[in-house]
């Protein structure tokens, strides 16, 4: 396996090991709260503001739907600029 | 550090805008200078543009605190692709990440001034302050921290003057606290992160660094 192959296996392989550690704590302790809702919610106690939905958001279900296709597209992006910025290919 | 819809007055909101429009009209000059100089600037660019996306919207839990937040990714792409375009390229993200239900519209200023603006130039500016001095993985690993930190203590600012006019600083703190907690944590991930992948393009291809930002 040549150096890039080694470093994109293990970044992948640290990911995967910290989507395993989040999913066992969400599993073990309930659902963790984002402090963005956190500080909003104190926000709004402290100032009897609401939070008003502008956009339609996409259900939190489909959201690994909706990273799927980025990714999908993103891959294609950068599959297609691959040589120009890996450099050439060894073909 | 995204504010939703209808959290912010209106008029903040636009003041955020305003404050907005010329670090866009330079981002954009920025791209198209670069991307005419360098062809390998555009692709780049939508990688890391792709990089920051992912990065300010991955929660990560810290249980010490029994909460979860993200890092920004955006003090690294300074240093890739240059503090201006960084700001575009975070617009972009935080834009598509409404549609996550992280953000809004109308905090879309107020959104990139904390994570795309101040984040990435005080992340970019303690880049240059250390580069010459300390290790490049040192100075990329610490604007991964400051430009982390600064984000959320931006983000509690705006939440204060918006909706405390009246007691601005003792409501900065207290919004500050709200975030501060976890996101230490979090920040010496993005410390450790950005050393990483900035010390990895340093050594294996510096003319991305040298041509990207240069030229």
């Amino acid at each position: 396996m040549d150096k890039f192959t080694v470093y994109a296996a293990g970044i992948m392989a640290v990911l995967v090991f910290a989507i395993l550690i989040s999913s066992y704590i969400g599993h073990t302790k309930g659902k963790l709260e984002g402090t963005d809702d956190i500080v909003e919610s104190i926000a709004i106690s402290n100032s009897h503001v609401k939070p008003k939905e502008v956009l339609p958001a996409i259900p939190e279900n489909l959201e690994p739907i909706g990273f799927t296709l980025a990714g999908i597209v993103g891959g294609f992006i950068v599959g297609y600029f691959w040589e120009e910025l890996f450099g050439e290919s060894k073909r | 550090m995204h504010i939703s819809d209808g959290i912010l007055p209106l008029s903040w909101c636009f003041v955020w805008y305003a404050v907005c429009i010329p670090f866009w009209i330079l981002g954009i000059r920025e791209i198209k200078k670069k991307s005419t100089k360098n062809p390998k600037y555009l692709p780049t660019l939508a990688m890391m543009g792709a990089a920051v996306f992912v990065i300010s919207v991955w929660h990560i839990p810290v249980p010490v605190t029994g909460s979860c937040s993200h890092p920004v990714g955006t003090p690294m792409a300074a240093i890739v692709v240059g503090p201006f375009a960084t700001v575009v390229i975070s617009s972009i993200a935080l834009f598509f990440q409404a549609f996550l239900g992280h953000g809004g519209i109308t905090t879309l200023g107020a959104n990139t001034l904390s994570m795309g603006i101040v984040g990435t130039f005080t992340g970019y500016g303690t880049y240059r302050a250390f580069k010459g001095s300390t290790p490049l993985w040192f100075a990329a690993g610490m604007a991964g921290f400051i430009g982390d930190m600064m984000t959320y203590v931006t983000s509690a600012l705006e939440l204060a003057l918006g909706l405390n006019p009246h007691s601005v600083l003792l409501h900065w703190w207290l919004y500050f606290m709200g975030y501060g907690p976890t996101q230490i944590p979090i920040a010496v991930g993005e410390f450790a992160f950005t050393a990483g992948v900035v010390s990895y393009i340093a050594e294996n291809r510096p003319d991305v660094l040298r041509g990207v930002v240069h030229g």
